[in-house]
């Protein structure tokens, strides 16, 4: 198991107290299952990106504050 | 009428008395071009065709004069007899003959989608596909590539209800006429239509198919649905569940690189402050409003505070609401009491509000996991379970039988492949199973 890094939280200014449960922050993103290296790497000119024009012309869906 | 019409008329109704469907097709489009070039005269060969005889017949006619129907700028007074048309088609066709050629028959629907989308009439046209993909269909779970414009419709129309009919079935089959496209977008749209009724569970779950699935070449599909993913998942898990590793390397590789703001968001939303995640979504406001996910980054810094909320609970039984809103960072005690209600309000947290004093008293979930209903809820998800593992073994089953998943898992490298026939319908990827034996699960 990892050890959970601490973090300095700025909403418990006076500290965590021992109740609370800290969160893991490490960000993971990079990690792929069975693979390796890092992910950001430039894309070859030989790469093809298909269905550039596909229908995405929603309007916001998502958005809450229109229905306050 | 041309004499050539003529002929593809005695053709049709010639072959459809044989019941030479096949034929039928290979003809049909040997008269394409023809039927494109008399569109004027084709309402003249509706006429001399039968629609329960000779449903195939009147398909081809129907999708020539969609090709030469021009989408710019139309208005639905002009739409208005082809929409009736082919409302008369899917509503009165032979659904057997029909599923003889699914290739022309979804070409119709897209076209009818398209239509619609451009008359801006996208709910008139929602019944309508229900009953195309029924029509089709073989089985309820089975995916056609009408699936993604009847969600394109719902999604235009902000009606979701019809595709929650099809979408609350899991897929396992999937139509031959099924581009890839279509099944991209059908998760896409699929995912968004649940986004939208925040059921994030199910969102997530369709984001992910549309990312995971194997590929050659980066979609555009794949990479909006990537972007709603890591939103959804922020929402859901509090940070970016990693994709599974049987999705494309080639996938893993690009997307992350085109959806930079979106990880940058991530990141910010893991160290627990408001401030870092807002200035992040001002920093990138364009982009997040051009990709009209603004709405969605605004709801996961709304979770961003109820999550900080939550975490208080761990920490305080009591707290006044001005040390709530100071500490997870809003503006004041009446938006933290307004985000405290709605959590109480959704099962969130348990607390009481005290008026008089603006204090609120945190308490523990009353759940003591006890009770007849929790009960059932366990059966039922128990049954769930089950049938899906038998699901599983069915497809599993039907896989390892397959001429070429036998000579793969033996490791020879058979040039007949394509010879040997067409996998089985239900498992789409049946060729990018692992060589190891599963005979053993």
């Amino acid at each position: 198991m990892k050890p959970t890094p601490l973090v300095a939280d700025e909403m418990f200014p006076e500290g965590a107290g021992r109740y609370l449960a800290f969160e893991m922050v490490t960000d993971n993103m990079e990690e792929i299952p069975g693979g390796s290296g890092p992910i950001m790497i430039d894309i070859g000119g030989d790469e093809k990106a298909v269905h550039a024009d596909f229908f995405n012309d929603f309007d916001d869906l998502f958005n809450d504050e229109d229905l306050e | 009428m041309a004499s050539a019409l003529e002929q593809f008329v005695n053709n049709v109704r010639a072959l459809t008395a044989e019941e030479n469907f096949r034929e039928l097709s290979s003809v049909l489009t040997k008269f394409n071009d023809v039927l494109k070039k008399n569109v004027q005269h084709l309402d003249n060969v509706l006429e001399t065709l039968d629609l329960q005889q000779h449903s195939i017949g009147i398909l081809a006619v129907l999708c020539a004069k969609f090709s030469d129907f021009n989408f710019v700028s139309v208005t639905m007074e002009v739409f208005k007899p082809l929409f009736n048309q082919v409302q008369e088609f899917i509503v009165g066709c032979n659904g057997e003959q029909v599923r003889l050629v699914p290739d022309m028959y979804a070409e119709l629907c897209h076209h009818f989608t398209d239509a619609l989308v451009e008359v801006k009439m996208p709910i008139r046209g929602i019944d309508l596909l229900c009953r195309a993909i029924r029509k089709i269909q073989l089985y309820d779970s089975q995916l056609t590539s009408i699936h993604g414009d009847l969600c394109k419709l719902c999604l235009l129309a902000k009606c979701f209800k019809p595709a929650l009919e099809f979408l609350d079935i899991d897929i396992t089959g999937i139509s031959t006429d099924d581009d890839a496209k279509y099944f991209l977008l059908y998760f896409y749209y699929g995912g968004m239509i649940y986004t939208a009724l925040k059921n994030y569970e199910r969102a997530l779950y369709f984001f992910e198919v549309c990312v995971m699935t194997p590929a050659t070449a980066v979609s555009h599909i794949m990479l909006e649905a990537y972007k709603k993913y890591i939103l959804v998942s922020l929402i859901l898990n509090g940070k970016i569940i990693l994709l599974p590793n049987y999705t494309s390397n080639l996938v893993k590789r690009h997307i992350k690189r085109l959806s930079i703001p979106y990880q940058e968001l991530a990141t910010a939303y893991s160290t627990n402050s408001c401030d870092d995640v807002q200035e992040i979504i001002e920093k990138y406001q364009e982009v997040f409003v051009r990709d009209n996910n603004i709405g969605l980054v605004k709801q996961v810094l709304s979770f961003l505070y109820k999550k900080n909320i939550q975490r208080l609970t761990n920490t305080f039984l009591t707290l006044s609401l001005s040390d709530v809103a100071a500490r997870v960072k809003l503006p004041g005690p009446a938006d933290a009491e307004q985000y405290i209600l709605n959590m109480i309000e959704d099962g969130e947290i348990f607390a009481t509000i005290n008026q008089k004093d603006g204090m609120v008293i945190f308490h523990d979930d009353p759940e003591k996991y006890d009770s007849p209903r929790m009960l059932a809820k366990l059966e039922k998800e128990m049954a769930e379970c089950a049938e899906l593992g038998k699901k599983v073994l069915e497809m599993e089953e039907e896989v390892i039988v397959t001429p070429q998943y036998v000579r793969k898992a033996c490791g020879q490298n058979d040039p007949d492949d394509q010879a040997a026939g067409p996998p089985p319908t239900n498992v789409s990827n049946a060729q990018s199973q692992p060589k190891h034996n599963t005979y053993t699960m």
